[in-house]
Parts: structure tokens; C-alpha cells; sequence
């Protein structure tokens, strides 16, 4: 008995030696990653973004607003804080870990807000969090939301288990470069042509929002407010026909109207814009392509301007 | 709780320090405490039927201690009798009443079956522990068997957690005996199970995982597949279907040696079978030997009129068809290999191939060779019955599989890879008790051999996938 548990347990130690090593590389690995959507990550871990003008929200924040065009217009330093595929809880959590190593506070926050805002997650774009979990505040969080397991937290390695394409990325030498496509500041245009098929499959889609999200949207709107850091909430442009294959999209507006309401904030709504109604605008019904995103930026950076100084 | 989850994998040393070290000196003790942590790791999943196991393991054990009193008398037969059609009528309730009211409203009702579906959830393993449990009262019945007077001993018999849910289905004469009398720690066969629980583990999470993910894929949209895509889809459900099965065959075998319980070999290399009648013999052996042993021989087996014979066989494989769960896909899966079989025994060929394949050679044969590929070929036309949704889509499947095209790759690669490692280690163990039963003596090269296999289960694991048989 004691020989089998002795050689059990050297086995063992063996197996923890070995993930140990995997998971020292697999993390010096990542946080060299220049792809999406780690390199935003990575400028925030490293102390990259020096910014006054942050930009938040999910996808369409990300690949709608080019700080680069903000930065001309609003005279300012802006850095695109959206990520894929994720509500208010982890934008705002991205917020936070971007705000408490002492970074001076932003002048201006644009936040995007739209039908995935307040949407509980369900998993999507999780594996973007698995270089960084073993950071408190993100470890409290995905813990609570049962994204991540203890395992994943205290076992070296067990948080890349069943994550082939993220390891695969990792080990690839194109991830450590930039690309062709670079993220800026961390937003990402896209030229991808309108997809029609897509758009002809799309059915009826209806938004749940999640109770608990939104009062985290509304408590991170107080801390704004205690300090007197200015917030503008901006719907940008859905295709006009996406927006009608939305079930709830006039009570959605009308909650987001009400928080702007509540809290005193300008809310530009581009919904029913003109760029709404051009294809050539989009690559599919929520997300606009590059030539969209320039064009929506411009128009959008103009009016955040002037209603900034009407303030 | 599964075997291949992070639950089991905390469960299983714990379960096994305590067993050893606190509750070794006490048989009752170590019976009591098997049956209390294999309670547990069944309620982890329903609680609920926790007193279906129990109230199923009283009436067995109680009809026992009847049947003994009885004896000889016909108070004896009418409490066997009992005994089983108490026992079928829940697993039927459970498990095909659902099945038989909807077909019969098909037939009779336009398909209305409005307030007449119970819309039960079948309890995890309900048909593998009933069998073991009604293993006992026929072998009591038939006096192969003195009944137990420990009521501990027979719970720990039914409800032990390694084979608790899928199988293997052990007898009394094997099992419960060995509760019977104290058990002491064997390193060599605890190093063996060890070996056992990881190639068992290198099948469902390599190979039957990676399989099943092309092969959910291919089926879910076989319409718009090629041919060849959907020729590579039924192979490989035959590498997932039985990586899946025999890899928690091992595991639940490999874990039982660890407490020092020898459980019956259920697999032994079936995909190396040179026609059906051995496939048979090494394919979920502990059911189709259940079915011989309780079913085949009481009618006669093949031992009476050719007749019978033709009954007897359709009976057995009818019954193993159904036994798999109620849809007319399984029923039409036993038929094709009783259509298979019937030749065989007919002509008295059936007992061909008794012995070792390619015995004390390295490579079989070119005939024996064809002939398992033959054998194979046959068994995945089956397993394309037993995987369809109905019977209708099998019978698609089958007519679209001559239509050529390209064969979709994504994933395909990873998939080969496994399956050749597992049929290159089964082919060199094959006269061994499982695929990873080493005579390596260099004991890096087997640790080396062991960690190789962590890393590629570690590079192959996608989703925790359930295990296939857990719905049966």
C-alpha cells in the first residue's frame, strides 16, 4: 500500500511539474499575443493605453468606433475598450482592471449600448479571459457566474483544457505578430463585404435583459457620477432590416433612454440613421465594415463634440 | 458524476484512502461504505432514484430469502416470477412505456397521445442494474446461488459505483461473493487498475470524443454530406461507439481492482473479430453472455429443431436490440445481426473462432485479415441502424452513401491519429486483459508511456462529453 501511494504521489508530483512548466509557457505565450482579442487585453495588463477618451462596449463597440478618427475630431486620446461577445458586466469589468492601477480617470466615457448590453452571457468569447484569470478581480467575477471552475483557478494548466483553438493560437508564431489587419487602439475594422445569406436566414430575434446586469450598468453609472467623469450612452447603427427582425427593440431603446434620463446623460441614438439603410455599409446586420465604422465615427465624433460643449 | 470529470477525479482517491485506511480492519465496515459512496456518486446526478436502486435491491435480496424458504415448494416459483415482473415493469415503465403508447397511437389514434405519454426521465443506468439485480433471484431460483442473508452485502452488490451505471453487468455468482469475504490490498493489480482507468480514459477522451464530434456533425446534416463523408461518419461512429463503451468498461474495471473487486471482462478486442459469431463473444460480453446464460439456453439454445434455432436467435437479438432503448432503430439493429448470425449457427460455424487472432505472429494473415475487415464492415452497416434517428433516416443514410464527392476534413485528421493509436496498442495487447497491459520492464519507458498519453488526452479534450451508454 505505501509503495503504491508513494509511487502515486510521484506520478502525481511528475504530472504538476509538467502542467506547471505548460502553463508558465503557455502564459509568458499570451501575453505577447498581438491578435485579437488578447492584445487589448494585453495593453491594459501591460500599461499600455494612455487614453482620456475610453470607448465601451461589446462588438459593435469594438469594430465601430476608430480612435483614430475620434482622436482628430474630439482632440483627444481615445482607446476602444468593446469586446466580443460580452454584456455590461465585463465591459465594466474591463473598466475597472483599466482603472485601479492608479491610471488617471478618463475625461470622457462613450459607452455603446444596444440589445447585448444587458444580456446575461452564455460562455461566448469565454476563452478570452483564460490567460488572465488568475487575476482577483476577474477570478470574482467568472467565479460567481460559474464561467470558470475552481480548477481552472488553483490547477496549473486545467484552464486551457478543451481550448484547442485558443492553444493552438498561443503556440502559433503568427499570433505574436500584428498581422496585416492590426487592431489600433483597440478597434479592428473590418472590410468584409454585406452578407445577404446570412441576413436572408436571420429569424426573429428577442433580447432578454438580466436583472442583475443592469443594476451593475446603473452602479457603475453612479461611480462615473462620484467621479465627475462625463458618460455618453450611444446606440450606432443596426441595418434598417435587422432592426426590424428585432422583437423588442423600441422597449430596449426606451430602457436606455430611461437610464440616460435617470442619470442626466446625453443619449445619441443612431438606429434609424441614414447609414441604416445602405448595405454597403455592413458585413452583416449588427456590425458595420470598415467604410460604416469611418463614416459612422465621423458622424458620431461630431456629435459628441457639440453636445459636450453645449455641457 | 463522471468518470471523466473533475468530481470523480477528487472522489475516487478520497473514496479509496478511507476505504483502505480507515474502514479496511471491518468487512460490514468497508460493505456499508461502498454502499454509501456509491449512493452518493449515483445521487450526484438524481437523488430521486436513489429509492428506485433501493427499492429494486429489496425486492431482489427479499425475493432470494423467499425462494430459499420455498424451496421446492410453488410459492417458490410465484416469488421468482414476481420478482422479475416487478423488475421489468419498472424498467418498462421507465423506459418503453412511452415508446409503446406512441406507437400504438400511430397505429390506432391518428398519433394523438394527448394525457397518455408519462414523460419520465430515464434513470442513468436503470437497465444495467436491474439485470445484475435480477441476476441474483434466477440464479437463487435455479440454486447456482445460496442466497444472502446480509442485506449490506447485496447493496453493495447492485449499487457499487464503478459499474453502477454502465455496466458491466455482473452476476452474483461472480461478484457478490467477493463482498462476502475481506478484502486485502494488491499492489500489482492496483498498478494494473491504475493502467486500466487510463487507457480507459485515453478511449473516451481521445478517441470516442473526437469521434463524436465529426460524427454528430456528419449525421446532423447527412442530407447535404457527400458519400464519402458519410461512409467516414459511420466508421468512426463504430470507433466512438465502442471507445466510449469499453474505454468506461476499463475505468470501471481499472477502479474496481483498486478495491481489490475483480469485475468480468465486458470488451476484448471486437474490431478484431473474423466474423460475427466472435464478434459476439468479444463485444459487451457481460449482456450478450446475460442474454445467453437467462434467455438462449432456458428456450433451448441451439440445441433443438433448426426451427428453434431460427426463434431462439431472432429472440436474443431482438431483445438485445430493445434492451438499448425503445425506438424501432434498435429492434431493426438486433434483427440485422440475428440475419448475420443465422448462417453461421445454422451450419455449425459459429464456434469457428475460439482461439487467439493471429496467435504468437505479429501481423494476421492476409485471409484473416480480410475476414476482419469483413466482420467490420458488417458491424458498421449495423451501427448505422443503431445510431439513426428512425428507421426512415437509416435507410436515407444507406442510399446516399454510393453518391461520391469530397470528404469534409475538419477535425478528420485528429480523429485517424487517435483511432490507429488505439487499434496499434489494442493489436499488440491482444492476448492481454486490456490495451495498456504493459510487459515493458524499463520503467521510464512506461512512465514515458503513461505521460504521453496525458498529453495527448490533454491536446484532445473538447467537450466533457457523457458517456453513450448512460442512456441505456
Amino acid at each position: 500500500m505505501k509503495k503504491f501511494l508513494r509511487q502515486t504521489l510521484f506520478f502525481a508530483l511528475g504530472l504538476f511539474l509538467m502542467a506547471t512548466v505548460f502553463d508558465v509557457v503557455m502564459t509568458k505565450r499570451a501575453l505577447r499575443m498581438k491578435v485579437p482579442p488578447y492584445v487589448s487585453w494585453n495593453d491594459l495588463y501591460q500599461h499600455n493605453i494612455d487614453a482620456n477618451v475610453l470607448i465601451m462596449g461589446s462588438s459593435r463597440a469594438y469594430v465601430h468606433f476608430n480612435p483614430a478618427i475620434m482622436d482628430t475630431i474630439l482632440h483627444a486620446n481615445c482607446y476602444n475598450l468593446g469586446m466580443n461577445g460580452r454584456a455590461a458586466d465585463s465591459q465594466i469589468l474591463r473598466y475597472k482592471v483599466f482603472r485601479r492601477r492608479g491610471t488617471p480617470k478618463p475625461k470622457l466615457i462613450v459607452y455603446e449600448v444596444s440589445h447585448g448590453t444587458m444580456q446575461k452571457s452564455n460562455g461566448y468569447e469565454r476563452s478570452q479571459f483564460v490567460p488572465y484569470i488568475h487575476d482577483p478581480y476577474l477570478w470574482q467575477l467568472f467565479h460567481k457566474q460559474e464561467e470558470f471552475s475552481v480548477a481552472d483557478f488553483v490547477l496549473p494548466a486545467w484552464r486551457f483544457l478543451g481550448r484547442k483553438k485558443m492553444m493552438h493560437t498561443i503556440l502559433s508564431p503568427a499570433s505574436q505578430k500584428s498581422g496585416d489587419n492590426p487592431v489600433y487602439k483597440g478597434f479592428k475594422g473590418f472590410d468584409k463585404p454585406w452578407d445577404g445569406r446570412a441576413y436572408r436566414k436571420q429569424k426573429r430575434v428577442t433580447y432578454n435583459s438580466d436583472t442583475a446586469i443592469i443594476r451593475q450598468f446603473r452602479e457603475f453609472l453612479d461611480d462615473c457620477r462620484r467621479d465627475s467623469i462625463p458618460v455618453v450612452l450611444v446606440t450606432s447603427p443596426f441595418y434598417i432590416g435587422g432592426t426590424r427582425k428585432m422583437a423588442d427593440s423600441t422597449a430596449m431603446h426606451a430602457m436606455f433612454a430611461q437610464i440616460a434620463d435617470d442619470y442626466g446623460l446625453p443619449f445619441l441614438d443612431y438606429t434609424y440613421d441614414e447609414l441604416c439603410h445602405d448595405t454597403a455599409n455592413f458585413y452583416n446586420t449588427m456590425h458595420l465594415n470598415r467604410t460604416g465604422a469611418n463614416l459612422f465615427t465621423e458622424k458620431v465624433a461630431r456629435d459628441i463634440d457639440s453636445v459636450m460643449r453645449c455641457r | 458524476m463522471l468518470f471523466n470529470s473533475i468530481e470523480f477525479a477528487i472522489f475516487l482517491p478520497v473514496v479509496f484512502l478511507l476505504y483502505w485506511l480507515v474502514f479496511r480492519k471491518s468487512l460490514r465496515g468497508q460493505n456499508l461504505f461502498i454502499v454509501a459512496v456509491s449512493y452518493l456518486f449515483y445521487g450526484w446526478w438524481d437523488w430521486r432514484f436513489l429509492f428506485l436502486i433501493a427499492f429494486t435491491s429489496l425486492c431482489s435480496w427479499g425475493s432470494g430469502l423467499l425462494i430459499d424458504r420455498f424451496r421446492h415448494r410453488p410459492a417458490a416459483k410465484a416469488v421468482h416470477i414476481l420478482n422479475i415482473v416487478l423488475n421489468l415493469t419498472i424498467l418498462g415503465i421507465f423506459k418503453y412505456y412511452d415508446f409503446f403508447v406512441t406507437s400504438f397511437a400511430k397505429a390506432f389514434l391518428h398519433g394523438q397521445t394527448d394525457g397518455l405519454l408519462l414523460n419520465v426521465v430515464l434513470p442513468v443506468g436503470i437497465s444495467f442494474y436491474t439485470f445484475q439485480a435480477l441476476s441474483y433471484s434466477i440464479d437463487v431460483y435455479r440454486e447456482k446461488l445460496e442466497p444472502t442473508r446480509d442485506i449490506v452485502q447485496f447493496f453493495a452488490f447492485v449499487s457499487f459505483f464503478p459499474q453502477l451505471v454502465a455496466g458491466p453487468i455482473e452476476r452474483a455468482t461472480n461478484l457478490l461473493p467477493q463482498f462476502a469475504k475481506s478484502r486485502t490490498f494488491n499492489y500489482d493489480e492496483a498498478v494494473d487498475g491504475m493502467r486500466q482507468i487510463l487507457w480507459g480514459l485515453f478511449k473516451k477522451i481521445a478517441v470516442a470524443d473526437n469521434c463524436a464530434a465529426y460524427v454528430d456533425y456528419v449525421y446532423g446534416s447527412y442530407t447535404s454530406q457527400s458519400g464519402v463523408t458519410l461512409a467516414i461518419a459511420a466508421v468512426l461512429f463504430a470507433f466512438q461507439i465502442y471507445g466510449d463503451f469499453s474505454g468506461y468498461s476499463d475505468i470501471a474495471i481499472g477502479t474496481s481492482k483498486l478495491f481489490g473487486i475483480k469485475l468480468m471482462r465486458n470488451f476484448n478486442n471486437p474490431y478484431f473479430s473474423r466474423d460475427i459469431a466472435e464478434f459476439w463473444r468479444r463485444w459487451h460480453i457481460s449482456l450478450t453472455t446475460w442474454f445467453r446464460d437467462y434467455v438462449y439456453i432456458p428456450l433451448g439454445g441451439s440445441r433443438v429443431s433448426k426451427g428453434k434455432v431460427v426463434r431462439n436467435t431472432f429472440v436474443i437479438f431482438l431483445l438485445s436490440g430493445f434492451w438499448h432503448g425503445a425506438n424501432w432503430t434498435f429492434l431493426a439493429w438486433g434483427a440485422f445481426h440475428a440475419l448475420l448470425f443465422l448462417p453461421l449457427i445454422l451450419s455449425g460455424r459459429n464456434r469457428k473462432y475460439t482461439h487467439g487472432i493471429a496467435e504468437g505472429q505479429k501481423l494476421p494473415s492476409l485471409s484473416e485479415f480480410g475476414r476482419m475487415f469483413l466482420t467490420f464492415a458488417l458491424v458498421t452497416a449495423g451501427w448505422i441502424l443503431f445510431r439513426a434517428d428512425s428507421i426512415g433516416q437509416a435507410w436515407h443514410y444507406f442510399t446516399l452513401l454510393p453518391h461520391g464527392g469530397a470528404a469534409y476534413t475538419e477535425g478528420l485528421a485528429a480523429c485517424v491519429a487517435f483511432v490507429l493509436l488505439m487499434l496499434v496498442m489494442e493489436w499488440i495487447h491482444r492476448a492481454g486483459r486490456h490495451g495498456l497491459d504493459l510487459r515493458i520492464r524499463s520503467s521510464a519507458l512506461r512512465y514515458f508511456l503513461y505521460y504521453s498519453l496525458i498529453v495527448v488526452m490533454f491536446f484532445a479534450y473538447s467537450n466533457s462529453e457523457t458517456f453513450i451508454y448512460f442512456q441505456f
